[in-house]
């Protein structure tokens, strides 16, 4: 700045800049405030100087006028930056003050909750089929012989029967023999539902299961999903592309065994082994050193069980399917116990 | 059962394949090897060796210290056989084995002498059940050879899955005669050549069928002079093998040939049977006999027996009598071979709680041309281990002439079933290695099966076979198409999608509204059970339900799951209790599943083919403890039934249930102050509450007070419910006024709210909502203070005060007359 020739506006400046520096010092806004209103303010003191410019000598007052707003801009920035510096410092500050602490828990206001295990393995499963096309059909769980069995091609004393261990039921008047069982697989859902519909059909049938039966691998009541499809020329080929489908997207793509073996229902029938989820096929306890787990039951449907239902063989053909839901969750979460899953221990529901 | 590889070469000696090898090839034609044992690897590091010094052991009188030698190096041992001798080749087990016992050799010292190694008895071995002193071994067997090939013990034996349609395959015959097939080997026909016999067996013994149904054809055998005893040691071994003790050399031989042929022997002792008689015959009601188990039976008129001229001494098929046992006093024998009806064997068997070789395989079905060969080979067997005479000729009974059966298979519909290419040499192939016989023309069926296969038998395309007397499970097409898939291997089927039928759609697919309502349960902080649907009588008596309507289990695992369920509430109560004894009684639980009563008789359960109980599906929720979890922000305030009943509303809603009426209840496991039943559209859907002290006494539940509700989810899931019609946003601000009153404590809010919605002159009002209620200290007795918010609001215009207050007042004397609330006005 060059020389301030007025001495007055010299002495403003002066006090100004000692005012600035004070309030500064002690980052107050309010004192930079002040300072605005008691020198650019309307009685402030260079609003005040400055009506005086009139006062001075003619030649001298042109140049006063000048050097007094040369000035007061000067000193205005200063103010304005002085402002910005403390607003910025104080941004600062309120940025970087001390964290909250968000690593406190979350103010819950109901526990987690969950969806059982099976249900949640059911629902999977169900959605899997359902995007294939397979509805969803239910039956009674206390059954009649003939849909559990008879009609499934399990002749009465045939031992065929005893590959099921079976829990009967009698009404309360016990009048008449009646062969109430509870059912021991979700197979008499598909006599119920072909007898119902006929042919083509397409279900899925998740539900509860029994056998007299109790110990860490087996439990009385237990679930299975069950699957039919008939239809014209099903063969076993699409059996096994459905299969294979559903155990890629359940367990992921891996090895996949058909092996023949015997349900009454069906004919020819297969037990599906997928490798061995534990071991990968190297060989383990959970496996038996085989490297295999079975996983399903299956098979084109026999041609006694469409006849039972009025459906001609020659026509239609059939595939249906079964799987032990609860042996699913145990090797998905790796429970070791299956009495687990119908205790309503906490500890065990919250930890799934 | 369990297969011995060393004994199925014997029968099919070109077996070349390796264990592994016939291991997977008999999982993939369907016969499951469930494990496999080497034998050998039981004694892996156990050798033969030579005691060479034998010294006294220092510290105890009934100890040695033996050193022996297994043939490149010696080892101390101490050892307390009384039998063992210098000298004397035994079995050493090294360091390291591990012994079939279980028994693991380690280094270990004994009475302060180190002793590496042992020298084994036989039952250390798993050779015999017990045995006095260490196992001595001939003189001239050299030190160091493998225990297992010293001793034989170099089997395998695979433990097979056998389904219950394949009993031909319960026989080492017949799984050589399967591997041969899958092999393509030829199995050598099995032979007998006994000697001429003397005397006439029919002068022996008469034997009569009187119950043909049940037993086709019965053949006897008679020998004499035999010398009953223990069995040599290849008998023993063998049976040791695939599990069986022996017992005698004559049982035994029974017993191999049963094992070896799959058919069941019985031999009796020919000088107990009375008369020397055999009648095969029905049981008379209530007859006693005494089976070789040693169980007196009482017999049903359903049982078929071997009797003699004056009681049953056998149960036909299942298990001979104890007074005709083979003995060591025996001299004379009557062996038996014989065709059962097979599910009458299995109605004795099941009936007597008996099952037995005999009875596992008969009721399967036996091989009916099986029987000449069986005894003829077991009286050879008996012969060569027992000595004795063969009276000449068989006392063969003929009832029924076995028939074989016969079927067709189309190539084409092969094809078409599998999935894959099949013509007619790989059936003739396939069924002819399998014992199939072909038949060339229509006219080679029996009249009997042209009639039963019908007009597809005729068929150009259709191939015709006669199955072997052993396929008893073979009799139509599918039976045939199986056999070609399985025996080429379902490997050779392709896998493919098929494509998706392209019918219209005519609804929509079920919703799953379990799932939803799982959903909205979780939503909530829930945590989903699944339990047992068994309850006990005691269970059913918390619930309030009758025995006679629940439905009772014939054969209950227990007294406490002698029933089905009629509520999931008795399960959550059990499941709270369990939890309390683990400090846990903060809890939001919920199941979804069936409950069981027997309905009235016309109920349509009991439609169709026959009566069943009503199931139906329900939801159950448990709410005990604290409102909100455990934490550094809330309080501990405890849940109660009006969280409970928030609970539900957001459950309802999510059935689309906005209005549903809550009457007092009288659920018998509810307290009865809080009782309520859930009425939706004039129809009862369940009911909650706090449980009745009784009940948490009964379940042993103490602490905080347990809620719980129950639903019909069946009902609420087949409810078809109106669709909500949207409403016009409002363009007028509303107006709310508020009034508190006193009421009598026994007038229900929902009657309050009511009054004021049906009051005259309130087209205007918009809502009513209960906001404060209280009870207690400073209000007239028997009253309680409940303040209700009204908000009114014009679709056409803004209000005045004036329009609202007017309705106001109309409202407030409708209070006073309708409910008798007494006005707090002025402040």
């Amino acid at each position: 700045m060059n020389e301030i020739k007025w001495e007055a506006l010299a002495e403003v400046r002066t006090s100004f800049l000692e005012a600035l520096d004070k309030a500064i010092g002690s980052k107050d806004e309010a004192e930079l405030q002040k300072i605005r209103s008691s020198f650019f303010g309307p009685k402030g003191q260079l609003k005040q100087l400055l009506r005086s410019v009139g006062k001075l000598p003619a030649e001298q007052r042109r140049e006063a006028g000048q050097e007094a707003n040369r000035v007061r801009e000067a000193l205005e920035a200063k103010l304005s930056d002085a402002l910005a510096a403390l607003e910025a410092q104080k941004r600062h500050d309120e940025l970087h003050g001390d964290r909250v602490d968000t690593t406190m828990p979350g103010r819950h206001l109901q526990p987690y909750g969950a969806i059982h295990p099976i249900n949640r393995i059911v629902s999977e499963l169900t959605n899997i089929f359902a995007r294939m096309g397979f509805e969803v059909a239910e039956g009674p769980e206390v059954e009649l012989d003939w849909y559990n069995f008879t009609a499934l091609n399990f002749p009465p004393d045939h031992p065929a029967r005893d590959m099921q261990d079976t829990f009967f039921a009698r009404p309360p008047d016990d009048k008449g023999i009646q062969d109430l069982v509870l059912r021991t697989h979700t197979s008499p859902v598909q006599i119920r539902a072909m007898e119902k519909t006929g042919a083509p059909i397409r279900i899925i049938s998740p539900g509860r299961v029994y056998r007299c039966d109790s110990d860490a691998s087996h439990s009385p009541m237990f679930h299975q999903i069950e699957g039919l499809w008939v239809d014209e020329g099903v063969s076993f080929a699409h059996l096994k592309g459905v299969l294979t489908s559903f155990i890629n997207v359940l367990f992921g793509e891996r090895p996949v065994r058909f092996r023949p073996s015997f349900f009454p229902f069906v004919e020819p029938g297969a037990e599906v082994d997928i490798q061995c989820a534990v071991c990968d096929g190297a060989g383990c306890r959970v496996c038996k050193q085989s490297g295999w787990m079975e996983i399903l039951g299956a098979g084109m449907v026999h041609p006694a069980v469409l006849e039972a239902c009025n459906i001609d063989p020659e026509k239609y053909t059939g595939f249906a399917f079964g799987l032990g839901v609860d042996r699913v969750a145990m090797l998905r979460w790796s429970i070791d116990d299956l009495a687990h899953l119908f205790r309503g221990d906490m500890r065990f529901l919250e930890q799934l | 059962m369990k297969a011995s590889l060393n004994w199925l070469k014997e029968l099919l000696p070109e077996l070349a394949e390796t264990p592994e090898q016939i291991e997977q090839k008999l999982t993939d034609v369907g016969i499951e090897v469930e494990e496999i044992e080497y034998q050998a690897s039981a004694l892996e590091n156990v050798v033969t060796a030579e005691v060479t010094e034998l010294e006294p052991h220092p510290n105890a009188d009934r100890l040695r210290l033996a050193t022996v030698f297994d043939g490149s190096e010696s080892h101390k041992v101490v050892c307390g056989a009384p039998n063992i001798e210098k000298g004397q080749k035994i079995i050493f087990a090294k360091l390291g084995a591990s012994l079939p016992i279980g028994l693991t050799i380690e280094p270990r010292k004994i009475r302060g002498v180190q002793s590496s190694g042992m020298v084994c008895s036989e039952a250390e071995l798993g050779l015999s059940e017990e045995s006095d002193g260490i196992m001595v071994l001939e003189k001239d067997v050299e030190p160091g050879i493998q225990a297992s090939k010293a001793l034989s013990r170099d089997d395998i034996i695979y433990e097979l899955g056998v389904t219950p349609n394949r009993p031909d395959v319960l026989s080492h015959l017949g799984v050589a005669r399967e591997l041969a097939a899958t092999f393509n080997y030829k199995l050598p026909a099995p032979s007998v050549e006994l000697p001429s016999g003397t005397g006439n067996a029919s002068d022996c013994a008469k034997i009569s069928i009187q119950w043909p149904e049940r037993c086709s054809r019965y053949i006897g055998r008679v020998l004499k002079g035999v010398k009953v005893g223990p069995s040599p040691e290849w008998v023993v071994r063998r049976l040791q093998a695939v599990g069986q003790r022996s017992i005698s050399n004559v049982v035994d031989a029974t017993n191999l040939v049963l094992l070896e042929t799959g058919h069941p022997l019985h031999a009796f002792d020919l000088n107990r049977l009375n008369g020397s008689e055999i009648i095969v015959r029905a049981a008379s009601a209530g007859e006693k006999m005494t089976t070789l188990d040693g169980v007196d039976r009482t017999l049903s008129e359903d049982d078929l027996v071997i009797a003699d001229a004056k009681v049953p001494v056998a149960l036909a098929g299942v298990m001979g009598g104890a007074d005709s046992e083979v003995t060591e006093e025996t001299v004379d024998i009557l062996l038996e071979a014989a065709m059962f009806h097979a599910p009458g064997i299995r109605r004795s068997s099941k009936r007597h709680g008996l099952h037995t070789e005999a009875s596992h395989r008969f009721e399967r079905g036996a091989d009916a041309l099986a029987l000449e060969y069986a005894i003829e080979r077991c009286a050879q067997l008996v012969l060569e281990m027992a000595g004795g005479e063969l009276a000449e000729g068989a006392i063969d009974v003929v009832e029924q002439a076995f028939e074989p059966v016969q079927a067709y298979i189309r190539p084409e519909r092969a094809a078409r079933l599998l999935g894959r290419e099949v013509d007619g040499d790989e059936v003739t192939d396939v069924l002819s290695r399998l014992g199939l016989t072909q038949l060339q023309t229509y006219d080679d069926l029996t009249n009997k099966h042209q009639e039963r296969l019908g007009t597809y038998a005729k068929q150009s395309s259709a191939m015709l076979f006669q199955a072997p007397s052993w396929r008893v499970d073979l009799a139509r097409e599918e039976d045939l198409i199986e056999e070609v898939a399985r025996i080429s291997g379902y490997e050779k089927i392709p896998t493919l999608m098929p494509s998706l039928p392209t019918t219209v759609w005519t609804h929509a697919p079920a919703k799953d509204w379990s799932t939803e309502a799982r959903k909205t349960m979780v939503g909530l902080g829930y945590y989903e059970t699944i339990s047992l649907a068994f309850n006990s009588a005691k269970q059913l008596d918390a619930v309030g339900v009758a025995h006679s309507t629940a439905v009772r289990l014939t054969n209950p695992l227990g007294e406490e799951s002698a029933f089905m369920r009629t509520s999931l509430l008795p399960a959550q109560l059990r499941s709270a209790k369990l939890n309390q004894s683990l400090m846990r009684t903060d809890l939001r639980l919920f199941e979804i599943g069936r409950t069981f009563e027997w309905g009235a008789d016309d109920s349509a359960a009991s439609k169709g083919r026959g009566r069943l109980p009503e199931e139906t599906l329900r939801l159950s929720v448990l709410l005990r403890g604290q409102r909100n979890p455990q934490s550094w922000s809330t309080g501990s305030e405890m849940s109660d039934v009006f969280d409970l009943k928030a609970h539900l509303d957001v459950l309802l809603r999510s059935f689309d249930i906005r209005a549903y009426d809550c009457v007092k209840g009288n659920a018998k496991i509810l307290h009865p102050k809080y009782a309520t039943d859930l009425v939706v559209d004039g129809q009862l859907i369940g009911f909650f509450g706090v449980i009745h002290p009784d009940v948490a006494k009964a379940f042993d539940l103490d602490g905080p007070e347990v809620l719980v509700a129950e639903l019909d989810l069946g009902f609420l899931s087949q409810r078809k419910g109106s669709v909500a019609k949207f409403q016009a946003l409002p363009k007028y601000p509303s107006v709310a006024r508020d009034l508190s009153f006193f009421v009598d404590k026994a007038v229900a809010v929902t009657d309050i709210i009511g009054a004021a919605r049906k009051a005259k002159g309130q087209d205007l009002l918009e809502s009513v909502e209960l906001f404060d209620v209280y009870e207690g200290k400073g209000l007239p007795e028997g009253k309680r203070s409940i303040a209700i918010r009204m908000t009114y609001r014009s679709a056409d215009t803004t209000l005045t005060d004036t329009d609202v207050d007017q309705a106001l007042g109309v409202l407030e004397q409708t209070l006073e007359t309708k409910v008798g609330a007494e006005i707090r006005r002025g402040n």
